[in-house]
Parts: C-alpha cells; structure tokens; sequence
C-alpha cells in the first residue's frame, strides 16, 4: 500500500458549512434527517435529492449541514453530480461529512480517498450497517480510521443508529493527513500545476486541485478558469496534454487505478466477508423484476395494483365520501349558508360560493376531488420508490426507451412525471446528457398525466368502460412513442447507454414513506391551491363581464367543430392553461352532469392530457433549460394537442365507437 | 471512431467534423454545414447538420453492413460468459465510451477483477462485490473478459 499518513491536526473551529456527500443511494438524505432534524424525500433510487438542502444540526445548531446530490466519483458526470461538485469548490466548508455504504466498501473508499485528499476535515459516517452484517461482512473500523486518518462512525441511519456518535465527531474538526502516492509523472504534474493555484480561495487543498484538473473535472477546469490568469491556464493544458501522451488510458483512469490499487490492499486488512449476501427472497425478487418474461407481469400487477388504488379507491371512493358526503351534504352548504349570512353583498356571495366561486369551485376542486388522489398516489410511489424496484424498471424497460433515443434511466423521471410533472421535471438533471434532459422533458410536458390527472382521467373513463381505458391510454402511448422516436432522430446527438446500479430490494419503512408523502402533499397543495384559486377568480371575471361567452364563443370552431365537444367545454381548456389537471376537474364535473357522450369524454380526456401540464411546470422548463425553450415547448404541444384530439373524434365516429 | 466522425473521401482521414468547421471567418457561411478535413483540406457536408439526413436517418439501410452489436476485438466478450459464471475483466474495446469506463471503474470494475454474471436479457446484470450493475447489451459486447469459470453449476 503505497501512501502515508501522518497525525492528523486539530484545527479551530471556523465559518463555512458542513457537506453531506456520498454515492446515490447510500442514505444522505436520512441522516440530513436524522441530524437535522428537517424532512426532505428521501427514496430507494438515485437522484432524489437534485437540489442541495441546508439545515442547522439539531444538536449543534451554529453548524448548517449541506445535503448534495449522490455522486459516483470525481470527475462528475450528469449535471446533479457536477452540484457536488460546485458546492466542495465554491462553498466555505468546515467539514465534510461522507456517507458511505459499509457493504460496498471498495468504491465507499474510492470516494473517500478523493475527499480526504481535499485537505478539509473529514468524517466518514458507513452507513447500512446492518445490511453489511446480514450479509456477513466485518469491518475494522478503528484500523480502517488508522490507515485513513479520519475519523470512521458506523451507523444505521434509517434506525437512527450512530447519530450521537457522529455529532461528536462532526466537532472534532479533524484533517486527513492522507496522502497516497500516484505515478512520479504524475507527481511531478501535481506538483508544478499546484505552484499556479497560491492564492486561490477555496476550501479545497492545492494538489486535490491539480488531481482533479488532471482527470479534466469540468466543474474544476471552469473554476479554474475564472481564478486563473489566460497564459497560466494554457499553460496547464499543455502540461495536462503532455503528461497524457504517456499514458495510453486517459489521465482520469490512471489516478484512479491508483486509488483502486491502495484501496484493494486495504481491504484486505479491514474486511472479513464470510459470503452471506445475495441470497433470501429479496434477491430472488429483484432478479424476477428485471426476468425478460415475468419482469412484465409483475410491472402488469403493480400497474393493476395503482390503477385500482388510485383509480378506483383514490378517484372513486375516497372522492365520493369527500365531494358527495363531507363537501356536498355538509361542508359546502354550512359555507354557503355563513358567507351569505355574513357578508349578504350579491357580488361577493357570487365570489366565494357561487357557480365559479373561490370555495365552491377552487377549494372544492382543490380539496375534495385533487387531495384524495394525489394522496393515494404519493403513498403508492412512496412504497415504489423505498423498495428498490424503479432502477428495476429502468433495466426493464430500457430497450422501449432506446427506441427513443433514450435509456431506461429515462424511466425514473417519467414515472416520478405521474406523480407531479413540475417536481419530474427537475428530477430530469439524473441524465446525463443534455439532449436526454431536453427529450424527456418534452415528453412529460406531452404525454405524461400527473397523478392528479391521472386520477381524474381514470375517475371519469372507469364510468364509460374499460375500451374507453384501452383507447386513451393506446392513444396517449402511441403519441409518447411516435414524438419520442421522432424527436430523437431530429436531435442531434448520441444516446447514453444504459448503466445503472440496481440497489437491493428492501421492504419499505412506514415511517419514512409516511414522512415523504406528507411533505410531497405539502408541497403539491402548496403549489395547487394558489393555481386553482387564481384560475377560479380568473373565470370569474370572463364570466362577470361576459369575456367567457365570447371566449365559448370563439372557441367553439376549435372545441365544437373540431374536437365535437359542447361548447362550454371551452372553460375546462381555458384553465386547463394554468392547471391541466383543473381542466380535466371541469370536464369531469360536465361528465358527471351528463352533458358528455362516451366518444365525447374520450376525445376530451386524450386532449386534456396532451396539453401543457400546468403554468408551474412551464415555469419549472424555462427554468431548467431557458425561456426559449419552454415557449418553443408550448408552442409545438398545443396545437398537436388538439390535432390528436380532432383526429381521433373522426375516426372514432367513423367506425362508430360509443354512438 | 465514433459515430460523428467523418472519413475524408479524397485522403481516408477520420476526423469530428465538430472540430474542422469550415470557413469560420467567412460572414455568408456563418451557419454552414461545411467541413474541411484537417489532413488534406478536402471540403464536405456535415451530415450531422443536415435536418434531411437526420430526418432520413429512419429509413432502412439497404446494402449496408449488419455489424450493429457485435464486438471489434478479438477474445471473450462479457456478452459471450453464460449467466451464473465468474469472470475477470481484461479490458475494453476501443470504441467503449470513456464516461462509462470511468462509472465503471468507479464502482470498483478495474482489471482482473472477478464478477458473476447474473443475466444479459433485457440487459446484462453482473454483481461486483456487494453491489448490482445492469448494463445495455452494447456495453456489454464492448467489455473484453478472461478467465470464465462456472459460479455454481447446480444452482445457477
């Protein structure tokens, strides 16, 4: 084992933030929990944290921890990993806390070496401990700690096993003294470029740098950049091309064969594996999800199994008590009754409880039919998410998205699109090329309903029949496949192949899918309350001046003529603009009304879904990409959506469906 | 060489037409398609930059090579080792895109390392000490393996 430590140094206490780094799927989010003390969604998959997170330690309130998204090694990769490594660049650090996967040791220590080469105080926290046991693994972790020079504090995040103990050391304040002795040529490059960097403001050590920017770490090489003077970055670059041209792989595989290396011998003297894994029923079950025959029968079941938690107990009857029951026999009429009694100016009886009214229509909406879906459907993907199976679904369905242009990663923000397509769409920083970001997005903002869509769409076709289902959902795929393999071949650019880690199956806790599906309702009611409120207001005032009319009116070419609904369903599209999930709320209440025919409510659900999903997730795609693209977006999804939908009104009168 | 690359028809060179952008300076061309070959300066289209050619890109390949999938080297492939047998990796062919040598090599995949191999359909999965990696077939068909033995024959 080639590499020296010497006694580690006690530093003072100073400003500057903690960083919680780690692999994808190693239980940072838990432990930010855990040590902070504040929720954020925590899942079986990579990924789940695309934004970083900041929270004071419970115990140790001055210090704030930063949760940054998993990263697999430095250089990064896709952009959630190039945040890690912004936040170790540009942020004052006066520690970094890394969660590592205590079964997984060797590529735990690959990572770790790269941090304790950093030069800033360091704590390994191995989390997974348990799983580790139970697959009989042992660990020396006070040697391991020796060799390193780091402080090593095992820990069962997810039982809170470990917490106390890494409080304490997250104050010890200690820097790895860790160095490990690369190539000499690559030494002797180390030591030149570190010459250039004196003076540079950052927490991270001078030959950490130059580690980095030899294995062209694009987050370092544009920091770098900036801080440096032009003829001393080119300088480098000649020097980083000349240190290259003696080695036949690239400089980034050579450094880290060097770290593989050591980490192999220290195995060897940390590590007793009595050979206990891959064996019980949740390894047969991961392999029988990814089986090419019944892989697609349990995705069948669990298909089944949502629509029918969802769809028909979630939009059927939780809805029905909530809407008929609590908001139509008691609720609405006790609000009716007060606002009239209290506030008996007609305008403003009209406002708040009239037919498009802030509580009979908003609040309702928002309350009584949205709420029960999107619950069940969060509590549903919660279960999904925490027991391991959607990077399954990933290797499953990966040779469908290939013919997209994508790859089967594709699958993790498309699914998680199902469930709010504004939170799916920043989940899409997970891939790693630009132009996977940009198909995918394009193909939620399409074709993917949210779950409260979803809901309603399943609520208003299980009342038509189960060829209803069938045509929409046809319809809707057929779409999604026929724009994603178009859009793929226009796009320049190569696909990613697939390589994906599939994490072990584990049975989901309740605790923690509870947590997060109470914060995803938290921030789904947050989001849809103000939207529903502005749209009701909105159809308020067209409907008061008469602007609505004139609206129906107008509209009534494209929506009458074209689509061959009744006019009035022009409303349900024109909110459909801020909310597209109000929109289908509005056919479903006209529905319910009997004022829609089964060819109808087809044509009407297909349409609705093929719009632009809300006005936040539009926001969310000018955010991600640019205002170019999200108008661009916009202006292509619109019209295609009422094109389908007259379309499939022709030929589903042709052939004389639901007349 | 990769898929974007150019075969300079006069000289034979291979080249990114990304790079060798013609008449850079010229203000009527400022978003041309043209490229020149760097070796000898042999002046062609980016096929890349052609909407039509991307658009005609669907259309079946009549009298072109089938070697879509199959390996360019000689030796065992990590797509020719039988699920439930152990192999050691030997290396990657020259064409292995380099983001995902270095994902691989993050999760520990280095030289003469053993993995078990668990399935190739719908992709092939190997496990790697404690952890599962699935990976697309043409991945798996670019890894050069060694030493295959059988894991267990009875059970697997």
């Amino acid at each position: 084992m080639e590499c020296h430590t010497t006694p580690q140094v006690q530093i003072e206490s100073k400003d500057g933030s903690i960083a919680l780094v780690g692999h994808p799927n190693v239980g940072k989010s838990v432990l930010f929990q855990k040590l902070t003390g504040q929720r954020v969604i925590v899942a079986n998959y990579p990924g789940t944290t695309v934004e970083v997170t900041r929270g004071s330690l419970r115990d140790l309130p001055e210090m704030i921890l930063v949760d940054t998204p998993g990263v697999i090694a430095f250089p990064p990769h896709s952009e959630d990993e190039q945040v890690t490594g912004r936040v170790l660049l540009y942020e004052p650090l006066r520690a970094i806390l890394q969660v590592g996967d205590a079964k997984n040791l060797r590529r735990t220590l690959n990572l770790t070496i790269q941090l304790a080469e950093m030069g800033v105080p360091l704590v390994l926290a191995l989390n997974m401990m348990d799983e580790a046991h139970s697959r009989g693994i042992q660990l020396e972790n006070d040697l391991l700690a020796e060799y390193l020079s780091v402080p090593v504090i095992p820990t069962t995040a997810i039982r809170s096993q470990g917490i106390k103990e890494l409080n304490s050391a997250l104050q010890t304040y200690l820097v790895p003294n860790f160095r490990l002795a690369y190539p000499s040529d690559i030494e002797n490059t180390v030591a030149k470029i570190s010459t250039n960097f004196s003076g540079l403001q950052t927490s991270i050590s001078r030959r950490s740098l130059a580690l980095l920017w030899l294995s062209g770490d694009p987050v370092t090489e544009k920091w770098l950049e900036e801080n440096l003077a032009g003829e001393i970055f080119q300088e480098m670059r000649s020097q980083r091309q000349v240190l290259q041209l003696s080695h036949v792989e690239p400089l980034s595989y050579v450094i880290q064969g060097a770290r593989l290396n050591y980490i192999d011998g220290l195995l060897k003297a940390v590590v007793t594996d009595a050979g206990g894994g891959w064996r019980g029923i949740s390894t047969s079950l991961g392999r029988w999800a990814t089986h090419p025959f019944w892989g697609w029968i349990i995705l069948a079941i669990i298909l089944y199994g949502l629509y029918w938690f969802v769809g028909i107990f979630g939009a059927g009857t939780l809805v029905g008590l909530l809407e008929e029951n609590l908001f139509g026999q008691f609720v609405n009429p006790w609000v009716v009754e007060q606002v009239t009694h209290l506030a008996p100016i007609p305008i403003l009886v009209e406002l708040l409880v009239g037919e498009y009214g802030l509580w009979t229509m908003g609040m309702t909406y928002a309350l009584a039919l949205i709420l029960p879906i999107v619950s069940t459907f969060f509590l549903a993907f919660g279960v999904l998410e925490d027991s391991g199976y959607l990077p399954r679904l990933a290797a499953l369905s990966n040779r469908l998205f290939q013919r997209m242009g994508l790859n089967g990663k594709a699958v993790l923000p498309m699914v998680l699109g199902l469930g709010c397509v504004t939170m799916a769409t920043l989940t899409t920083r997970v891939l790693e090329s630009r132009r996977e970001r940009l198909l995918v997005i394009l193909l939620l903002a399409l074709a993917i309903p949210c779950s409260a869509q979803l809901g309603v769409v399943m609520g208003i076709l299980a009342g038509v029949s189960f060829g209803a289902m069938m045509i929409w959902s046809g319809v809707v795929a057929l779409v999604l496949l026929a724009i994603g393999w178009l859009a793929a071949r226009l796009m320049p650019g190569e696909r990613t192949r697939l390589l994906v880690e599939l994490p072990p199956m584990r049975r989901p806790v309740f605790s923690n899918v509870a947590v997060k599906t109470l914060a995803r309702i938290e921030w789904y009611l947050k989001e849809v309350v103000p939207l529903f409120l502005l749209g009701t207001a909105l159809l308020f005032a067209l409907d008061l001046t008469g602007v609505l009319d004139q609206i129906i009116r107008i509209g009534e070419p494209l929506v009458a003529g074209w689509l061959g609904l009744p006019p009035e369903a022009s409303a349900a599209f024109l909110v459909g603009f801020l909310r597209r999930d109000f929109g289908a709320t509005g056919l479903f209440v006209m529905q319910s009304e009997g004022l829609l025919t089964p060819i109808q409510i087809v044509v009407a659900m297909v349409t609705i879904t093929l719009f632009i999903p809300c006005l936040a997730s539009v926001l969310m795609i000018a955010k991600e990409r640019d205002w170019k693209t999200a108008a661009a977006m916009v202006v292509l999804i619109m019209p295609l959506a009422f094109l389908i939908g007259g379309l499939l009104y022709r030929v589903l009168f042709t052939i004389g469906w639901g007349l | 060489m990769s898929v974007k690359d150019i075969e300079c028809s006069l000289c034979g060179y291979s080249y990114n037409p990304e790079q060798h952008i013609a008449c850079q300076s010229c203000p009527v061309h400022s978003n041309c398609n043209l490229v020149c070959c760097p070796e000898c300066g042999y002046q062609t289209v980016d096929p890349q930059g052609s909407l039509l050619v991307r658009l005609a890109s669907f259309l079946p390949k009549f009298g072109s090579p089938r070697n879509k999938g199959r390996k360019n080297f000689a030796g065992i492939s990590l797509a020719d080792i039988p699920p439930g047998w152990r192999a050691e990796l030997a290396g990657f062919s020259d064409d292995f895109p380099e983001d995902r040598k270095a994902y691989l090599q993050a999760y520990g995949l280095v030289l003469n390392h053993p993995f078990l191999v668990v399935q190739h359909s719908p992709v092939t999965i190997i496990r790697l000490d404690n952890i599962e990696l699935a990976l697309e077939n043409d991945l798996a068909r670019g890894i050069k393996v060694q030493n295959p033995v059988i894991e267990n024959p009875k059970k697997e």
